[in-house]
C-alpha cells in the first residue's frame, strides 16, 4: 500500500514537471496581460504591443469586427479596437486567440472531439459572462475568460497522458461518475488542478486561476468564491443544454447555494438560457476560429 | 554587507517610496474630484447645472473643450441632443447625427465609455478631435450620454481615464434622474392646481375661465411691481385657487341671477376662510394660504374676513383683489352685464386708496396700457 502511494506521488511529480516544461504563452500575450493591469496604460501602449505579432493583430481585429461585439462601424486598427471595446476585452481576445492553438488538434478517439470541446468552452465562456453581468460581478470579461479556460487541463491530459485520459473518459461514461472523479482514480490528479498549474505558469490573474481550480467545487474556494460559482453554474447549464462536449457526460444538478449566490431561480434560468441562445448566434466568429 | 551595497539598497528603497508616493498623490486627487462631484451634483436642480459641473470635472480627467449631452425621451425612447456647450460650427459640421446615434445606441447597450477618433481623413492631425462617449445609466436604465470633445488622440486615453469618467457618469446619471423627477413633480403640482381651479370655475358658467384670468392679471401686476420670481409664482397659483372656498357652496347662491340676500351674502363671505382651510392641507402650497384668506380685504380696512388695512394685507392678496375685481367687471355676471374695459379701469381709479391699493392699481393700469389689447 505504501509502495503504491509512493508510486502515485512520483507520477504526479512527473506530471507537474511536464506541465512546467509546456511552452509558455506567447511573449506578446504575456506582455498584454501585464500592461492591462496597469491603469496608466494608454490605448496606444496596448496596441503597440499587440501589433508586434501580425497574425495576432489580424485575428483580434477580425473578432473585434464580428457580430458578437456588433459595433455599427468598421474598426480599422488595434488602437481603435482598444478605445472602443475596452482594455479588458482586447486582453481577453488576445488570450483567446493564443490559447485557441492549444484547443486544436486531430481527434484521436471517439470520446473527445476538439471541435465539440471548443464549442463547449465558448458556450461556458458566454454563459459566465451573462451570469457575471446579471449579478454585476466586478468583471464580466474575466468571467468570460475563466469560462473559456476552465477545462484547459483536459487539453494537457489529451495531449500528454492520452491513454490514461481515454480510460478516465470511458470510466466516467460507463460508471456515470463525473470525469474529475475518474481522473483522480486513474491519473491521480484532475483537470482542475492541472488547469490551475497551467494558468499559474502563464501568470494569469488570480481570479482566473481560482475559477479554473474550483469549477467543480466552488464551495471550497473562499476569496474568489463568486467566480468559481459562476464557472460551476455556467458549466452545468451548458452541459444540461448539450452545448458542445467536454468529455464529461455526468450532468450534475445545481446546488441551492450556487443558485442563491447567483440569484438564479427557474425563471431567471430560463431567461438566461434565452439570452445565451441569442449570444451563441452572434458568437459564430469564436466558434469558427479554426477556419482562420 | 559592505557600504556600497547598503547605499544601493537605500537608493532602491527611496525609488520605491517615490513611486508609492506618486500613486497615493494621484489616488488622492481622484478622490477629491469625486467628492466634489457628489457635492456639486447633489445640489444641481437643472440639467444645465448638471452638465456644466460634469463637464468641469470631466475636463480634469481629459482636457476637453466642448461637450454635448444626449438625452433619452422617457416615453418614445428616442435619443436627442439635450444640451451643447462650446460646440463650434466646425465641430458641428463634423457630426453626422445619424451615425452618431448608432454609436450612442451601441455604447448605451454595452454600457461602455468609448473614445472615437475623428472620421475625416483628409484633415491634418492638428485639427483632429476625439469624441469620448460616456453613457449615463441610472438604476440600470440608460438616461442619456455625454459626448466630450477633446484634442487628446484616442490612443493617449488610459484605462484609468475611462474608468474615472465612468464613475463620474454614474453620479451624473443619478443627478439627471433627480432633475427629471423634480421637474415632473413640479409639473404634476401645476396640473393639480389647474385641475382644482377648473373645478372651481366649472361651478358657475358665468365665471368660466375667471380663475385663469385672475391668475394672469395677478402675474402681470406682480411683474410690473417687480416682485421676486418666487413671489410672482405664488401669486400665479393663488390667482388660480383664490375662489376654491366656493367649492362647497350651494349652486343656487353661486348662480343666483339677482342680488344676494343678507343671509346668502354671509355664506359667500365665508369662502376665503374655507379656501384657506382647504389649501392649508397641502404643504407645498402653504405660501398661498394668506393670499386666499385675505383676497377680499379692502385697503381702507373695510373688507373681510379680518378687516386688515393697507400694508397689513399681504401684497399678493392686494394684487389678487384688484385682479379679481377687474375681471368681474369686464365679464358678464349672473346679476349684471359686462362693463367695457375702459369703464372698469376708471372704476379701479375711482376706488384706488379706498378699496384698492393705489400702487397695485397704478401697476395694473401701466400693464394694461402697455399690452396691445388696451392700447386705445
Amino acid at each position: 500500500m505504501d509502495d503504491k502511494l509512493h508510486q502515485q506521488e512520483e507520477k504526479i511529480q512527473r506530471i507537474l514537471e511536464r506541465i512546467k516544461a509546456l511552452p509558455t504563452l506567447s511573449v506578446v500575450v504575456a506582455r498584454v496581460i501585464q500592461v492591462v493591469s496597469n491603469p496608466l496604460t494608454s490605448a496606444s501602449d496596448l496596441s503597440s504591443i499587440i501589433m508586434v505579432d501580425q497574425a495576432l493583430t489580424a485575428k483580434v481585429l477580425r473578432l473585434a469586427n464580428s457580430a458578437f461585439y456588433g459595433f455599427p462601424f468598421r474598426i480599422k486598427n488595434i488602437t481603435q479596437a482598444v478605445s472602443i471595446l475596452g482594455f479588458d476585452t482586447i486582453r481577453n481576445l488576445a488570450l483567446t486567440v493564443s490559447v485557441h492553438k492549444i484547443f486544436t488538434g486531430d481527434d484521436r478517439n471517439a470520446f473527445f472531439s476538439h471541435q465539440e470541446f471548443w464549442k463547449h468552452s465558448v458556450g461556458v465562456a458566454l454563459c459566465c459572462s451573462l451570469l457575471a453581468k446579471k449579478i454585476k460581478y466586478k468583471s464580466h470579461e474575466s468571467a468570460f475568460t475563466a469560462g473559456l479556460l476552465h477545462d484547459i487541463g483536459k487539453t494537457f491530459f489529451e495531449q500528454y497522458m492520452h491513454e490514461e485520459f481515454v480510460m478516465a473518459l470511458k470510466d466516467s461514461a460507463e460508471k456515470k461518475i463525473p470525469l474529475y472523479q475518474a481522473e483522480m482514480q486513474i491519473i491521480g490528479i484532475d483537470h482542475q488542478a492541472v488547469g490551475r498549474i497551467m494558468a499559474e505558469k502563464w501568470n494569469l490573474p488570480h481570479e482566473l486561476q481560482a475559477g479554473i481550480n474550483f469549477h467543480h467545487h466552488p464551495e471550497d474556494e473562499q476569496e474568489e468564491n463568486v467566480m468559481a460559482t459562476i464557472v460551476n453554474v455556467a458549466n452545468s447549464l451548458c452541459n444540461k443544454k448539450g452545448l458542445g462536449n467536454s468529455g464529461d457526460t455526468a450532468i450534475l444538478p445545481l446546488s441551492g447555494e450556487a443558485r442563491a449566490l447567483l440569484n438564479l431561480d427557474e425563471k431567471a434560468e430560463e431567461e438566461l438560457m434565452g439570452k445565451l441562445d441569442l449570444e451563441l448566434n452572434e458568437a459564430q466568429a469564436f466558434f469558427n476560429m479554426t477556419s482562420f | 554587507m559592505d557600504s556600497d551595497e547598503e547605499v544601493k539598497q537605500l537608493k532602491e528603497y527611496i525609488k520605491n517610496l517615490e513611486v508609492i508616493n506618486e500613486g497615493l498623490r494621484q489616488s488622492f486627487e481622484e478622490l477629491t474630484t469625486l467628492y466634489r462631484l457628489v457635492d456639486i451634483i447633489a445640489e444641481a436642480r437643472t440639467l444645465e447645472r448638471v452638465l456644466n459641473s460634469l463637464l468641469d470635472l470631466a475636463a480634469e480627467v481629459i482636457p476637453c473643450h466642448g461637450a454635448m449631452l444626449f438625452l433619452i425621451d422617457d416615453t418614445t425612447g428616442e435619443i436627442d441632443v439635450g444640451l451643447k456647450r462650446n460646440i463650434s460650427r466646425k465641430i458641428e459640421n463634423k457630426i453626422n447625427l445619424q451615425n452618431k446615434k448608432k454609436v450612442i445606441e451601441w455604447a448605451l447597450k454595452k454600457g461602455r465609455t468609448i473614445a472615437l477618433p475623428d472620421i475625416e481623413e483628409e484633415i491634418d492631425d492638428s485639427e483632429k478631435v476625439t469624441f469620448v462617449l460616456v453613457p449615463l445609466i441610472a438604476h440600470d436604465k440608460p438616461v442619456g450620454l455625454l459626448d466630450l470633445i477633446t484634442e487628446t488622440p484616442e490612443g493617449d486615453i488610459t484605462s484609468r481615464d475611462l474608468s474615472l469618467l465612468t464613475i463620474l457618469s454614474k453620479q451624473a446619471a443619478l443627478a439627471i434622474e433627480n432633475v427629471k423627477l423634480y421637474e415632473s413633480m413640479k409639473k404634476d403640482e401645476v396640473n393639480i392646481i389647474k385641475a382644482l381651479s377648473t373645478t372651481v370655475d366649472a361651478k358657475d358658467h358665468y365665471t368660466s375661465g375667471h380663475s385663469q384670468k385672475v391668475s394672469e392679471y395677478g402675474t402681470h401686476i406682480a411683474e410690473e411691481m417687480m416682485l421676486q420670481e418666487r413671489e410672482i409664482e405664488i401669486i400665479k397659483y393663488a390667482g388660480l385657487l383664490h375662489d376654491i372656498g366656493k367649492i362647497g357652496m350651494p349652486d343656487e347662491i353661486i348662480k343666483k341671477p339677482s342680488k344676494l340676500s343678507e343671509e346668502e351674502f354671509l355664506i359667500v363671505r365665508n369662502h376665503p376662510v374655507i379656501g384657506a382651510k382647504i389649501i392649508k392641507e397641502i404643504d407645498s402650497l402653504a405660501a398661498i394660504v394668506p393670499i386666499i384668506l385675505h383676497h377680499h380685504e379692502r385697503f381702507d380696512g373695510k373688507g373681510y374676513p379680518d378687516k386688515l388695512k393697507g400694508e397689513e394685507i399681504p401684497v399678493g392678496a392686494r394684487i389678487i383683489h384688484v385682479a379679481d375685481a377687474f375681471d368681474t367687471m369686464v365679464s358678464a355676471r349672473a346679476y349684471r352685464d359686462m362693463l367695457p374695459a375702459e369703464l372698469a379701469i376708471s372704476e379701479l381709479r375711482k376706488n384706488s386708496g379706498t378699496q384698492f391699493d393705489p400702487a397695485v392699481v397704478d401697476a395694473f393700469i401701466r400693464h394694461l396700457r402697455k399690452s396691445a389689447v388696451f392700447n386705445g
